[in-house]
């Protein structure tokens, strides 16, 4: 498998460079989602593909040293129990499940304290879908056929 | 509604391309081959997506048909078979059999839809006109997800949550430390 030591030099710069854009792209797709297109789910989904181009480069012992499977555990947790905290407010301040306006400040359309709980739940949402995947690609390339 | 006629050469060239896109990742033999062609089609899809307006669709679809679902598959390649085995001419048969039945399918279905941009349900006219003095967000579609149909995302983050749990069960000899093999 050749993820297991990584790949050129070619491929590491290339991968070096494209990295930090990529993550600066999914982070205005999370923190814009109320504004433009997009939202947590998709913002995730480009982290996470960020770090298997990073896994596929460096190999994945080299990211797996900094970004550990317990860490993504937790974090995908996080964010899960924090879509639920999110919407729980709403029923303690009187209202009902998931209730938006009117807990959460309605703010200036158009700007990024706007829509209320929104930006709040792409948060959580960018949280649990990246570190959801990028514990299923740590088991899907540690896993071996038997006798290989 | 963007209406003329290059609109409608472009986006009807997108349709054709797709189509061969499709044939032709069913046609080749070697799967890594495959699932790159995989990925155009769906950068091909994502555009068509895009022509109808519909952007937020066209992100996921570059996104998770681009990214996630080629990563996934070479993957699995790696893990099984680099080049398929088996009988050509009974798949062959069966590719064409399917494309006949899809068009006959398209067609009966087709021809009892609405009009193109007239849709039978009002409630979508409701979240465009309501949108931004219920929930102040531009973006209609992410206060649909969030506000409006907010059970329903919470539902799908807990098939995400479960499905990487089973994932995690069916694999969980694969993340040992040593070299010895699974069981």
């Amino acid at each position: 498998m050749p993820t297991e030591k990584g790949m050129s030099l070619i491929v590491r710069t290339v991968a070096r460079l494209l990295a930090p854009v990529m993550l600066l792209v999914a982070a205005y797709i999370v923190l814009h989602g109320h504004i433009t297109h997009g939202g947590g789910f998709q913002g995730g989904v480009l982290v996470s593909c960020t770090l298997l181009l990073l896994i596929i480069a460096f190999g994945v012992d080299y990211v797996e040293a900094k970004v550990t499977f317990n860490f993504g555990q937790v974090f995908r947790s996080a964010g899960a129990t924090a879509i639920i905290l999110v919407a729980l407010v709403g029923l303690v301040f009187g209202f009902w499940f998931f209730k938006n306006v009117g807990v959460y400040p309605y703010g200036f359309p158009g700007e990024v304290f706007s829509a209320g709980s929104l930006t709040l739940y792409n948060l959580a949402e960018m949280a649990n879908v990246s570190a959801s995947f990028l514990v299923a690609f740590y088991v899907l390339i540690r896993f071996r056929r038997r006798g290989k | 509604m963007a209406e003329g006629l290059g609109f409608t050469l472009l986006f009807n060239l997108f349709l054709i391309l797709s189509v061969v896109l499709a044939v032709i990742v069913v046609e080749l033999r070697n799967l890594l081959y495959a699932a790159i062609v995989a990925g155009f089609y769906g950068l091909v899809i994502a555009v068509l997506y895009f022509l109808l307006q519909a952007p937020d669709i066209a992100l996921t679809q570059v996104v998770v048909g681009v990214g996630l679902q080629t990563a996934l598959l070479v993957i699995a390649i790696s893990k099984t078979l680099r080049v398929e085995e088996g009988s050509r001419g009974l798949r062959f048969s069966m590719v064409w059999l399917i494309f006949l039945l899809a068009v006959i399918l398209i067609f009966t279905v087709a021809y009892d839809f609405p009009g193109f941009g007239q849709p039978v349900g009002r409630v979508g006219q409701y979240y465009v006109e309501n949108v931004l003095r219920d929930v102040g967000a531009w973006n209609a579609v992410g206060a649909i997800v969030w506000d409006y149909r907010g059970y329903d995302t919470l539902g799908e983050t807990l098939v995400l949550f479960t499905a990487i749990i089973v994932a995690l069960v069916v694999f969980r000899h694969a993340h040992g430390k040593g070299d010895e093999p699974n069981r």
